[in-house]
């Protein structure tokens, strides 16, 4: 009996010290998939915003810094990617015309990830095009990227 | 007690050795895969980064990346948008990936395409933008990224 209850006492203190290395990397592996997610979301947008930019002729850029418009001119069709901290909780959507137009297709949701900054800053007017974003993924990890884009049916 | 079924206290601490051996050994494997999961977040960075410089070349002036022989030269970026420095030995850049400063080496050569110019060779400029996202500059593909694309002046 004596025996039986060190047993069940040094195995309960083996467990629970083996609880919080298990809780840790609980945590370290919830922080890679948000960031994984948060930037595959952030890449994602860059490679939609790529395959227009690439048969736009213009770009016009407006908006305040919470709701940032970006605006590509196409001969097929005008594009408008629209998204900041303050638009809709945090989204990022693309308007199919005139941005702010019927629907829209949301990049992102503002649920899952929110947009915490969208900055778009010209490089070379209608030609060149530097966008940075981030994400923020379950409202905890945050992501930035950022890349340029290059219009290479400017006028 | 000798003839007596059951386990005695060295058994059981040595099962609850055995144990905390393995759970030592799982754990550790659990942040090697954690680690693993840092370095490729590091990585799409660091391909946005090279992505970047890719858009900026195609952009650009083509006779301003031209280099003067066909032997592999360096650009270097200064200001925006680009004004571009040509040389002809290793001349790495400092770019910010994600919240690091990385090693940067963009590369312009002339090569041959034979349907551009056939019989011209240097008709073609082979471009190459290597972006590392770790600390140490080994030039292989777990410790940069390696962006390559042909372009006509």
């Amino acid at each position: 009996m004596l025996e039986l209850l060190i047993a069940i006492i040094i195995s309960s203190i083996a467990l629970l010290a083996a609880t919080m290395p298990f809780i840790a990397e609980r945590v370290f592996w919830n922080t890679g998939r948000r960031q994984t997610e948060a930037q595959r979301d952030a890449q994602m947008v860059f490679r939609s915003m790529a395959s227009f930019a690439r048969e736009s002729s213009s770009f016009t850029t407006g908006g305040s810094s919470g709701d940032v418009t970006l605006a590509f001119t196409r001969a097929s069709g005008n594009v408008c990617f629209e998204g900041g901290s303050t638009f809709n909780s945090g989204q990022l959507r693309r308007f199919d015309g005139a941005c702010g137009g019927p629907a829209p297709t949301i990049l992102i949701d503002g649920v899952r990830s929110k947009v915490t900054q969208f900055v778009v800053t010209q490089v070379t007017a209608n030609k060149l095009v530097n966008v940075q974003l981030q994400i923020t993924h379950e409202n905890r990890q945050n992501e930035t990227l950022q890349t340029d884009l290059f219009l290479r049916n400017a006028t | 007690m000798g003839d007596q079924k059951g386990v005695t206290l060295i058994e059981v601490l040595v099962g609850i050795a055995l144990i905390a051996v393995i759970c030592i050994t799982t754990l550790n494997y659990f942040s090697y895969g954690v680690g693993g999961i840092g370095r490729q977040g590091n990585r799409r960075a660091a391909l946005e980064r090279a992505r970047q410089r890719l858009e900026e070349l195609a952009a650009t002036n083509a006779t301003s990346i031209q280099p003067s022989d066909t032997n592999p030269h360096w650009l270097t970026c200064a200001g925006s948008p680009c004004s571009w420095t040509i040389r002809n030995s290793v001349t790495p850049e400092t770019i910010q990936v994600g919240t690091l400063n990385q090693r940067m080496e963009t590369t312009v050569q002339w090569v041959d395409d034979p349907s551009v110019t056939p019989g011209i060779t240097t008709d073609t400029l082979a471009i190459g933008v290597k972006v590392w996202f770790t600390s140490d500059t080994t030039d292989d593909e777990y410790h940069r990224v390696y962006l390559r694309t042909l372009r006509t002046p």
